[in-house]
Parts: C-alpha cells; sequence; structure tokens
C-alpha cells in the first residue's frame, strides 16, 4: 500500500490524487510535517489542488531513465546537491571528531542493518534476494572468507583516531539516530520486503562513487583523503565502503526496480524511499552532533 | 517588524494558515513550528542584546543549515546566526554589532 512519505500513513488508493489530496488537506490545516515536507520537496508558493497534483506527478514521475534512476536522482538532490547534508560537508575534510562522531553513531546504525537485512530475507520467497541480502550480512557484519567485517574496520577507524571501542559499545545513540532506526526495524520487520529493501538499500547511495555522474557536485568524501590526510585504518574504513556500496547500492536497485515492475509496487516503493532518506538525513545530522559532542568533551 | 519575507515570517513558505501575534503584530507562518522558532529567535535576540524592540529583520538560510539573519533596532544593528529544533533555538551566535546607515 502507498504511504504518504511525510506522516507515513497508508493511503487508500496507490495513485496521485490520493497523495495529492491528503497533502492539500493537510497543508491548509498547517500541519508542519506536510507544509515541511511540501516547501522542502516541492514548493514554497501554495499552488491550487490542481496544480499541486501536476506537480506531484512531475515529481513522481520516473519514465526518463526508470525507477533505480529516479531514486539516486532523487537521493543526489537530497544529500550532494547544492545544499548538501552538512555531514557530507563535514565528510569532505574530516576532523578526528567527525571521524569519532561517524564511528559511534553508525555502530548503532550497522547492529541494525543486520537485523533489517535477516528480516528481508525471512520475508520473502525469493531465492536471488535472500543470497544478496545474506551476502551483504556476511560482508559487513561477520566478514567473508578472511576478510575483516565492516562493523570491525568501523571500530578500528575510531581507535585510529583515539576512540576506544568500549566507549562506542557502551554508548546510546543520539535521538535521531534512535528514532530512525526504530523507523527502519518497524518497516522491515512489518511492511513489504520490498519497501524494506528499497528503505535500506538506497541509502549505500550516500558511499556511491558513481553520485557525481548522477549530477552531485560533492561525493562522500574528496578520493584525494585516502591518499593523506586521514590515518591508514580510516581510509581503510571508508575505502571498503566506497569499493562495497557502489555495487550493492547498483545490484539492490536493479532488483527493486525488477520487483517492483512485476509486483505493480512502483509508487510504493517511491514512497518508501523518501520516507527512509528523510530518516536518513536525521541520522546524518546525529553523526556531526555527535563529533561536536566529543569536540567539546575531549 | 520590516521583514524580508512576504510569505511565513521564518520561511517564506506561502503554504498553511497560522497566525500569531510577535511584539505587538499580527503574523503569518506555514505552521506552528515556524511561529515558535520565530518568537524564540526574538526574544532570544533582546535578550542578548538588551533591545526593548526589534524594528527590523532579514532571514536568509533554512533549517538543516541554519539562518544567518541581520535586525536592527533604531540605529543599532547586529549579525547573528541561529538554528532551530522543533520552534526550540539550538544555537544562537551573534556574528557583529553595529550601527544602522541612517535612511
Ligand atoms: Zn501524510
Ligand atoms: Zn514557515
Amino acid at each position: 500500500m502507498n504511504i504518504c512519505p511525510a506522516c507515513g500513513r497508508e493511503l487508500k488508493d496507490s495513485n496521485i490524487s490520493s497523495l495529492s489530496d491528503h497533502f492539500y488537506s493537510l497543508a491548509l490545516s498547517s500541519d508542519p510535517a506536510h507544509v515541511m515536507w511540501l516547501n522542502r520537496n516541492i514548493s514554497k508558493k501554495k499552488m491550487s489542488e490542481e496544480g499541486l497534483k501536476s506537480e506531484f506527478l512531475k515529481f513522481y514521475d520516473f519514465t526518463e531513465g526508470g525507477l533505480a534512476n529516479w531514486i539516486r536522482k532523487r537521493f543526489v538532490e537530497k544529500f550532494f546537491g547544492e545544499k548538501p547534508n552538512p555531514f557530507v560537508k563535514e565528510m569532505q575534510r574530516p576532523s578526528k571528531y567527525t571521524i569519532m562522531g561517524y564511528v559511534t553513531e553508525h555502530y548503532h546504525f550497522l547492529r541494525q542493518w543486520v537485523k533489517s537485512c535477516a528480516y528481508i530475507i525471512a520475508r520473502t520467497d525469493f531465492a536471488d534476494i535472500q543470497k544478496y541480502e545474506f551476502d551483504n550480512i556476511a560482508e559487513e557484519y561477520f566478514g567473508i572468507g578472511n576478510q575483516t567485517p565492516h562493523i570491525e574496520l568501523l571500530l578500528q577507524m575510531g581507535e585510529s583516531v583515539g576512540l576506544r571501542r568500549e566507549v562506542v559499545l557502551g554508548s546510546k545513540p543520539l535521538k535521531k539516530t534512535e528514532s530512525a532506526l526504530k523507523y527502519w526495524d518497524e518497516v522491515c520487520s512489518k511492511k513489504h520486503w520490498l519497501d524494506a529493501m528499497v528503505s535500506m538499500h538506497s541509502l549505500e547511495l550516500i558511499a556511491d562513487k558513481n553520485v557525481k555522474s548522477y549530477g552531485a557536485r560533492y561525493s562522500y568524501f574528496m578520493p584525494e583523503i585516502l591518499d593523506g590526510g586521514v590515518t591508514k585504518e580510516t581510509a581503510h574504513f571508508l575505502k571498503a565502503g566506497y569499493d562495497a556500496d557502489q555495487y550493492h547500492s547498483g545490484e539492490a536497485l536493479a532488483m527493486v526496480e525488477r520487483y517492483a515492475k512485476t509486483l505493480g509496487m512502483e509508487m510504493e516503493v517511491q514512497s518508501y524511499f523518501l520516507r527512509s532518506a528523510d530518516y536518513f538525513y536525521g541520522y546524518l545530522e546525529s553523526r556531526q552532533e555527535r563529533g561536536k559532542m566529543y569536540e567539546k568533551e575531549l | 517588524m520590516k521583514r524580508n519575507y512576504e510569505g511565513c515570517a521564518l520561511c517564506d513558505a506561502t503554504w498553511g494558515d497560522y497566525w500569531r501575534e510577535v511584539e505587538g503584530e499580527r503574523m503569518f507562518f506555514c505552521c506552528s513550528i515556524c511561529a515558535a522558532a520565530f518568537e524564540n529567535m526574538i526574544n532570544r535576540l533582546k535578550s542578548e542584546t538588551g533591545w526593548k524592540s526589534v524594528d527590523s529583520i532579514s532571514i536568509e538560510g533554512n533549517y538543516s543549515r541554519g539562518r544567518d539573519c541581520t535586525a536592527t533596532s533604531g540605529r543599532n544593528k547586529v549579525e547573528f546566526f541561529f538554528r532551530h529544533e522543533d520552534g526550540q533555538i539550538t544555537e544562537f551566535r551573534i556574528k557583529s554589532h553595529g550601527t544602522s546607515p541612517v535612511p
């Protein structure tokens, strides 16, 4: 069932009219979540009911380039556009506090990540999806063959800038991280596995090497920092993610596109992606906030 | 209070229909959060500067980046930065004090 990307409510019909009408009436009554969503995604200028409907049609239209590219385009606008996410800006040349904030919040993210992927395995009958998630869990969490899992590389990155792993393991996620984790847990445990899949794997675009070819002004970090300017362990972690997330998100988005078409879930998948990206935005802000906290404390 | 926005006093949006009296003037906002943020920001500005009233305010920025502002009261002028979270001010920094040009 399609949801409202601003409040998550399930909408009766999966069409633009029902989505647009929902927004229009809530915007008229000054509902903060819906007004803000329109301000950020459609326009700050109030328009007629018909006008809004046609703007929504344009916003959701993926006929040019397909669904996976639509997701890429929207993701890039939101995180790497003219006004990039503040954490992305900081990551261009990260300080040790940026890295500490990254490690702490991302540790909690990865703990949820493995559960999210496991829910997908449990809730689908398609073997290709199960295999994909299985490999992903192994790589992130347990390591494939003699490769170090990403979560261990993450903790080593923290240690290399002076953040002891006990501190990370004993920490509680910050507010926006916590609310995002709760949201993903709910989607992955209760909603359709394809909604879960797009909600999680679209987020891997954050480290996609190719974002600049989708119109990004920034990439996750400046590749030069891998050759100096950060610790060896930081370079190692970033490079592992950089190399992996690229094919991860690419492969996952191709699957999402294919199954969304077969199952008639395209619009629903778009809305789930949008809502998940909003939570992810807040989660990245938490990384920055945590970094600032370390800077004051240490 | 002279403002640079014609829509919502905080964010310039024209959606919504929320009105609140701030500094004795009935102002339009897109939602209650913008109204709370604006009102709290004005109160903070007055307490930081000791001003009795604010004659003008001009705002540039957004929710995530924070907002750069210029405000005047009589011949006094300050430039400041602020950020809010659900209407509560989470960061407030005066960047410079000065005198506004005589009109
Ligand atoms: Zn809604
Ligand atoms: Zn507003």
